[in-house]
């Protein structure tokens, strides 16, 4: 009985002390800048698609950027469902303003967006000049791009594979909702309550 | 007593903020201050369809672009990039319309048809498509100015000639932007300086070409009037130039005795820079012509702008060059921004952004051109509060891909 009780606390322990490690789960690299820079404003939008082989929370997102002379201004980070059938971003699912400040990596961290495995978009969109988005571009030639990427021009997205932005995705392993501990708990529950009839 | 008393605390006072004053600017130099845009403009050229020999990859032409003669789709898409950029101007460079007919009274005015089918409503017609399809940048901040191209002055059967029924109908048509002081300040919140619409090259000169700024006659062998064709303004602190070249009796050639004159009196009243817009160019880009066997590498070798006259352009560019302007044109439908006199220690950039629309002079099967030479793109310009000017020419290609930076250039320090 002892034993059981032992068992349970451990669980408990180890479920919510597992440490939290982000991982790089998409890495294009650095652009080199080798080709013409792809402009990025409020009528200008890009997105890559990215694939999740497990149950993830993305914490950050950051894409390479260029400010051509404009100075700061905000930009919209957005996950998108996958179509699956034109392979283009459909649904969005989340979203979130960030702020260039620098030439170089830009982007937004802390999201705690959850995604199941399976495959989404990331989209940089521009946002609205007249109250302080950004005016700039995505310099190209990013060692490992993306295989599938895509525009929007405002007249919705369209294929453009071979787009080689800079885009980095940090995830961390998914943290089971609230209903899951509460499942947990149950289970751990009805174990202990048959493990103790078994021992009456 | 507290007079005496008070005056050495507010002497120290006063040193102490000097001082903290002087701290602070050391801390942050005005260099590394964001330098603010103070304006900006963009600019592109040759919007119109052809309905004749269109790109072939603007195939098949919609039922709306055979009657009104745009290519609509990169058109309207070049001006949402302009209007997501918040241009203070765009500055379009000429054949915004196919025209090239004559805008007189119709020969046949017996059934509704052939009224209808004159060249006179066929013009007007294209006129009112263009600028409706315009009209939504003048709600959002981006003043459009006109500059008149060989399609809206010149009669092709007559043997591409610029006709003063023309020149009229351009007025008819354009003459409400050029300029509206009320509307500007509206759209700018500033209003226009030394805009004089009745400031253009003025009638005289003997036939032939005998323009000279340094001669006596001083004129441009001008023999209609030029009004709302060829004028200028200011806005804080720079010099805009639009001229007309190709003026009835004078086609392919630039005003140089009124743009010198204009040039100096802006420098005089203390402009920093000096942008001018034409529609052709003074200096021709011999783009590679694919129309040869192979190798398809043979530039083409027709001039197409006022370097059919070697000197009205050397007379022009020796303008361009002394007030360290830039010349935006159109005419051919095409992307390039060159020095032509860089060789021989100019500095001065004509940059051609004939690229908004029309058939591309470039053929798609030509590896050997540029990159950017099927690409639909225009100019955008800003003008810092530092002086400094930066050029930044976008584009897209002919299969309507995603927007690339494709130029950058810094035209002043």
């Amino acid at each position: 009985m002892q034993s059981t009780k032992i068992l349970c606390l451990a669980a408990l322990a180890a479920a919510f002390a597992a440490p939290v490690n982000a991982a790089l789960t998409v890495d294009t690299g650095a652009p080199d800048g080798s080709g013409f820079p792809l402009l990025l404003d409020f009528n200008d939008w890009l997105a890559g698609q990215v694939t999740f082989t497990s149950s993830v929370q993305i914490d950050a997102i950051n894409v390479y950027l260029d400010d051509i002379g404009n100075g700061t201004g905000t930009f919209t980070l957005a996950l998108y469902a996958d179509d699956n059938v034109k392979h283009l971003p459909e649904n969005l699912l989340n979203s979130v303003s960030a702020t260039f400040t620098h030439a170089g990596w830009n982007g937004a961290a802390h999201l705690d967006w959850s995604v199941g495995l399976g495959t989404y978009w990331i989209a940089i969109e521009g946002q609205d000049p007249f109250n302080g988005g950004f005016i700039g571009v995505m310099p190209v030639g990013a060692p490992a791009p993306l295989t599938h990427t895509a525009f929007n021009d405002s007249s919705g997205y369209r294929p453009a594979d071979g787009l080689s932005f800079g885009l980095q995705v940090d995830t961390v392993a998914a943290i089971p909702e609230p209903a899951t501990y509460a499942m947990l708990l149950t289970g751990l529950g009805l174990l202990g309550w048959r493990t103790r009839r078994i021992g009456n | 007593m507290i007079t005496l008393s008070s005056a050495p605390r507010s002497r120290d006072g006063l040193a102490l903020v000097l001082a903290a004053c002087l701290v602070l600017a050391a801390l942050f130099p005005a260099a590394a201050r964001a330098d603010a845009v103070i304006l900006s403009f963009s600019t592109v050229g040759d919007s119109r369809q052809d309905p004749v020999s269109p790109d072939a990859t603007t195939l098949p032409l919609s039922g709306q672009d055979q009657i009104w003669l745009q290519n609509t789709k990169a058109w309207s898409r070049i001006m949402r990039s302009i209007q997501s950029q918040k241009s203070n101007f765009l500055f379009f460079n000429g054949d915004m319309i196919m025209g090239y007919g004559k805008a007189d009274v119709p020969a046949d005015t017996s059934t509704v048809s052939a009224i209808v089918d004159s060249d006179l409503v066929q013009t007007y017609r294209q006129y009112a498509f263009w600028r409706g399809m315009v009209a939504p940048l003048m709600e959002t901040g981006t003043y459009v100015v006109p500059v008149p191209g060989n399609h809206e002055v010149q009669w092709k059967a007559g043997g591409k000639i610029a006709l003063e029924v023309n020149e009229n109908a351009w007025r008819e048509n354009m003459g409400d932007l050029i300029l509206d002081p009320t509307r500007f300040k509206t759209l700018l919140g500033a209003p226009v300086d030394h805009f004089d619409v009745d400031n253009h090259p003025q009638i005289g000169g003997a036939p032939g070409n005998a323009a000279d700024i340094n001669g006596s006659s001083g004129t441009d062998l001008i023999t209609t009037s030029q009004r709302q064709l060829s004028y200028s303004f200011d806005f804080k602190g720079s010099h805009f130039v639009i001229i007309n070249t190709d003026p009835t009796g004078n086609d392919s050639h630039a005003p140089v005795n009124w743009l010198a004159a204009d040039l100096a009196a802006a420098r005089a009243r203390g402009a920093r820079h000096f942008f001018v817009f034409g529609h052709k160019p003074a200096y021709t880009y011999f783009y590679n012509d694919a129309s040869g066997t192979p190798p398809k590498d043979k530039p083409i070798t027709k001039t197409a702008g006022f370097d059919s006259d070697t000197k009205n352009r050397d007379l022009f560019w020796n303008l361009i060059e002394t007030y360290g302007a830039t010349y935006f044109c159109g005419h051919e439908h095409i992307f390039n921004a060159q020095q032509p006199t860089k060789t021989t220690g100019g500095n001065a950039w004509q940059v051609i952004v004939g690229s908004g629309g029309s058939p591309f002079e470039a053929a798609i099967v030509d590896s050997h051109n540029a990159a950017t030479d099927r690409m639909y793109a225009w100019a955008n310009v800003r003008v810092f509060q530092s002086g400094k000017v930066q050029l930044d020419a976008y584009g897209f290609d002919d299969a309507y891909g995603p927007t690339q930076l494709i130029k950058t250039i810094i035209l002043a320090q």
